[in-house]
């Protein structure tokens, strides 16, 4: 019987939603062997190139229990080296910092949450059981792309 | 780092392991922020969703548009449902929605058409209220007085639903606290 976590997972990676960040080449899954969910993110590099991340993330217990999600270079299958991690401002630097359990640092994270009380700090960006996988995936997408608005405004300016 | 471009030879996991017929595509399709899969065949024009939707929702079909995901100009009635690609449809009414920005304690506001993108609203609100181009990746929007961030792939039309305006706040985005980033 498929574990009922499994089956929410999959049910969420068919969502409307999901599918058309797909098509729009935002993200797309690597591979899913539950509780692993494997999947790559695309990003916008300081310079402006378009380049895509990998990430790790266990869905055990999900919803009910949060994802945990690692930047990982899925090629090698070991976490992403700390020179090639994206670079960008604060919020780039701090999301993909290596750190004691070298989660992505995000309220919504398992480790992170739990760490110095962001969860409870930051409520608006912590993990709870009636968000789906998508809300996570936007999220990285959009610090992933923090880099892609600075060179839209500089270009306009 | 992969240099790739993922919407070449991707697909959802679920798209990939649904075994249905080759003559039916499920289109995903958005409107005032539901989300919802259409089925059509290959002969189905933009027409038909705007049938289903304006059905749904009690509307004339000529007070609705429709345009593709990733595209500006809207889709004639016409035209065929599918592109190959099975990229989302917006549909939207065909109003402008008037946005009002609200960042510390002054507030400019703007006409935006309804398949606008939160992200255009932003690179907007940053010219006006003129914050430097540096700082642009500090911030984020919100619903007036909500703390939420929101996606800023959405639409303007799907925050607005019926309305014809709707205000945002512009905030510094969160970061958490801590970690040993040096």
């Amino acid at each position: 019987m498929l574990d009922p976590a499994e089956a929410r997972v999959r049910a969420e990676l068919d969502d409307p939603g999901f599918i058309a960040g797909v098509q729009a080449g935002r993200w797309r899954i690597h591979a899913f062997a539950f509780p692993r969910l494997d999947f790559y993110i695309a990003a916008t590099e300081p310079d402006g190139r378009t380049v895509a991340y990998g990430f790790r993330g266990d869905v055990t217990n999900f919803p009910a229990t949060n994802p945990m999600v690692r930047i990982w270079d899925l090629a090698a299958d070991t976490p992403l080296s700390a020179p090639l991690r994206p670079k960008g401002n604060q919020r780039v630097a701090i999301t993909f910092q290596q750190w004691g359990d070298d989660t992505v640092y995000r309220p919504w994270d398992r480790m992170t949450g739990l760490h110095n009380s962001n969860a409870v700090n930051l409520p608006h960006l912590a993990w709870r059981s009636d968000r789906r996988l998508q809300f996570i995936l936007e999220d990285l997408h959009g610090i992933l792309n923090l880099n892609a608005r600075a060179h839209r405004l500089r270009a306009a300016a | 780092m992969t240099d790739i471009k993922l919407q070449d030879d991707t697909d959802g996991l679920a798209l990939a392991s649904k075994g249905e017929p080759p003559d039916i595509h499920r289109i995903p399709v958005r409107f005032e922020a539901h989300d919802l899969l259409i089925e059509v065949t290959a002969d189905r024009t933009v027409e038909y969703i705007l049938t289903i939707i304006a059905t749904d929702h009690a509307l004339l079909i000529e007070d609705l548009y429709i345009v593709r995901e990733g595209e500006d100009a809207p889709l004639a009635c016409e035209q065929p449902i599918h592109d190959g690609h099975q990229r989302r449809h917006h549909v939207h009414r065909r109003q402008p929605v008037t946005v009002t920005v609200n960042y510390q304690a002054a507030s400019h506001h703007r006409e935006f058409r309804r398949h606008g993108t939160l992200e255009a609203v932003l690179d907007w609100a940053i010219r006006v209220f003129d914050i430097d181009a540096s700082m642009a990746g500090e911030f984020e929007l919100t619903r007036m007085g909500s703390t939420e961030e929101l996606p800023l792939s959405d639409h303007v039309g799907h925050l607005a639903g019926k309305h014809d305006a709707f205000a945002l706040d512009l905030v510094r985005g969160d970061i958490a606290n801590g970690g040993h980033h040096a």
